[in-house]
């Protein structure tokens, strides 16, 4: 039953009902028409019997004879439809009889009711069964009954005691087949059956209808519904919306639900969206911001390095210089006081002294210079006087500055300058360059060694830039002890010589980066080229101008 | 038998200085003109003293120092670190490094030679 499901269970019950009113009222009705049935047909038979008696009631008494009353009794049997009809005397003695069937008494009981009617069920030979009526002939009470009963050879005494003797001629029987009898009933009953069965299927059929309209719409909230627990809000139920009844409030309340549920799950949803949209900007915005902090902090932490650096190297730088300082004053303090504390020193000694002294003086007075000079330069306030110039008188007049100086020191000074070649310099500036490179050459070079000064054309800035166009190359080789590779870059950074450079004899200072930053300046490089015990090279190149127009005229 | 002071510097003057200074007071004096070379002598001399610049060529007086003081044989020498360097992070380094004392350039002749009588005598 649990299977079956609201409208299995209506429509059951229902059809439960109507069947058990039907067969009740059909049982009811059967067997009320039956009744009517029968007394309308033993009515009928009763009324023909009589018509039949009143019809023929002088053919029997007047004529009497066996054929007449033989024909009688055979017309009442065609006309009445009847099985079989027996007509006897007031004796009970049958004197015409028809259709009688076998193993059927054809005796009279002689009794019945106040008119001498009975009705009885009889029961032939084969097992027929029968309905009987008999009934007795009453005289008309017209005064000839004595002669009637004199033909009928009625005897006054033979008289059933219940009947008045003059209202009596005879009886007569009629059986009727039970069959014949039942069967319009039959019919009846199997129409009444059909009627109620019909009628009993179309209230099932209306039952199911009325059922599956009340339960369709619950069967579909309850789909619907399974649907929305489910997440599937969009449902709604269209089966018994119209419905006026409870149904159909139900309906469209649940439907006002789901559209209400549906509403509020898109606007937890659209919420929950912009929230999450929300979010999702905050948390980009927030990255973004992080982002740059940690590359604020990062560029910070750089330029806190470099500063740091800076402040480093600055620190060595001055720590450097007071070094550098201190050494050649110490010189002349150690000498000064020597002579001071000498109450007579010779002549050799006071001169020895006083040279060392003097000497200390200049270097100190050089590297003032020098460490002013390359601060002004590197701060940008030098003042260059740049012009367009002949680079020849600057690189002889240089070597030429020299050439006592290395003539001293048995080193061999040569120069080249085969064309002459224009730039726009600062003379004495570049003159300095070249004049700091022979003297480092003579410097760390022995007696015999050579120094070559050359001047030249050069296609491109040099080992850095990588620049092309038109240069002027300057060159100071020499065959001294040259440098390890690895303090090319280092000995043009302040007094990296005298610092790390430990091969080579004191006196390294800031020269080197001093003409650095004057090549620099001049949109130049400057680079060596050396190994240890090849010699060393020197070289730097400055951009070209075209030769000024003036210097060719005053040249022509 | 005279005490020897060695006298490391690769400024010829100063050198020559202070090894006058050293030879005036009776003591014999020694000179190197790098780190490598004050560690050659001061290996084969054993000096009583050995006055150390830093700043030289080949080996610098920090790790000469550090050098002589670990060595058994040399360790004992009294090393007085004579510089132009005079900052406090150079004096932390220098006695890190193991020497006994540190004397800043320019010195007095004067003070050298009374500190190496309180040293030596």
């Amino acid at each position: 039953m649990s299977r079956l499901g609201i409208t299995g269970k209506l429509v059951f019950g229902l059809a439960l009902i109507l069947a058990g009113l039907g067969t009740a009222l059909t049982t009811q009705a059967v067997s009320q028409f039956g009744q009517f049935l029968r007394q309308q047909a033993t009515e009928r038979l009763e009324a023909q019997a009589l018509n039949w008696i009143e019809a023929n009631y002088w053919q029997m008494v007047v004529i009497g004879d066996q054929p007449t009353l033989s024909r009688l009794v055979r017309d009442l049997q065609v006309k009445s439809s009847v099985s079989y009809v027996i007509l006897a005397n007031s004796e009970g003695a049958v004197r015409a009889a028809i259709g009688v069937p076998a193993g059927l008494s054809q005796a009279v009981s002689r009794r019945g009711d106040f008119m001498g009617r009975r009705w009885t069920e009889v029961r032939d030979g084969a097992g027929v069964e029968y309905f009987e009526l008999e009934m007795s002939i009453p005289s008309t009470g017209t005064g000839m009954s004595s002669d009637l009963e004199s033909m009928f050879g009625l005897a006054s005494q033979a008289r059933p005691e219940r009947l008045p003797q003059a209202a009596h001629l005879g009886w007569l029987r009629i059986g009727v087949d039970r069959r014949d009898f039942n069967s319009r009933l039959q019919v009846v009953v199997r129409n009444n059956a059909l009627l109620a069965a019909g009628l009993v299927g179309l209230a099932v059929l209306a039952s199911f209808f009325f059922a599956r309209r009340t339960v369709q719409p619950i069967a579909e909230m309850g789909k619907a519904a399974t649907s929305i627990a489910g997440g599937d809000l969009s449902l709604r139920v269209y089966r018994g919306v119209n419905h006026s009844d409870e149904v159909g409030d139900l309906v469209r309340n649940f439907n006002a639900m789901a559209a209400r549920l549906e509403h509020n799950s898109y606007e937890m949803a659209r919420f929950r969206a912009g929230l999450e949209q929300m979010v999702e900007e905050r948390t980009r915005a927030l990255e973004q911001a992080k982002r740059q902090l940690e590359e604020r902090t990062l560029a910070l932490q750089e330029a806190n390095s470099k500063l740091e650096e800076r402040d480093r190297a600055k620190s060595d730088y001055i720590s450097t210089v007071s070094h550098e300082l201190r050494t050649p004053l110490t010189s002349i303090k150690a000498h000064a006081e020597l002579l001071m504390d000498s109450p007579d020193p010779s002549p050799p000694e006071l001169e020895r002294r006083l040279a060392i002294i003097n000497e200390s003086t200049d270097r100190l007075t050089r590297l003032i210079g020098d460490i002013l000079d390359l601060r002004r330069i590197e701060s940008g306030v030098e003042l260059w006087k740049t012009a367009d110039a002949d680079l020849r008188p600057i690189v002889r007049g240089a070597a030429e500055l020299l050439a006592p100086k290395a003539n001293e020191k048995g080193i061999c000074l040569s120069v080249s300058t085969p064309d002459e070649i224009w730039a726009r310099v600062d003379a004495d500036q570049v003159q300095r360059v070249i004049t700091n490179l022979i003297g480092n050459a003579i410097q760390f070079c022995s007696r015999g060694d050579v120094i070559e000064v050359s001047l030249a054309r050069a296609a491109s800035a040099g080992p850095f830039g990588n620049r092309e166009g038109n240069f002027a190359l300057i060159r100071v080789a020499d065959t001294g002890p040259g440098i390890p590779a690895d303090e090319h870059a280092r000995i043009f950074e302040p007094f990296q010589q005298a610092k790390k450079a430990p091969s080579v004899a004191a006196g390294a200072g800031l020269g080197l980066t001093i003409s650095r930053e004057i090549v620099l300046h001049h949109h130049g490089e400057i680079w060596v080229e050396s190994q240890p015990g090849c010699g060393s090279s020197f070289q730097f190149t400055l951009p070209l101008t075209r030769r000024p127009a003036f210097a060719a005229a005053a040249q022509a | 038998m005279s005490k020897k002071v060695l006298s490391c510097d690769d400024e010829p003057y100063i050198l020559e200085a202070v090894s006058y200074v050293v030879e005036q007071e009776g003591y014999i004096a020694l000179t190197a003109q790098d780190g490598d070379e004050a560690l050659q002598v001061a290996k084969i001399e054993k000096p009583d003293l050995m006055l150390l610049d830093i700043m030289m060529p080949k080996k610098r007086g920090f790790e000469v120092c550090r050098e002589l003081k670990a060595d058994p044989a040399t360790a004992h020498i009294y090393v007085v670190m004579l510089t132009a360097m005079g900052q406090e992070r150079d004096m932390e380094h220098a006695s890190e490094c193991g020497a006994d004392e540190f004397m800043t350039k320019p010195f007095s002749p004067r003070n050298l030679r009374k500190r190496l009588h309180e040293l030596l005598d």
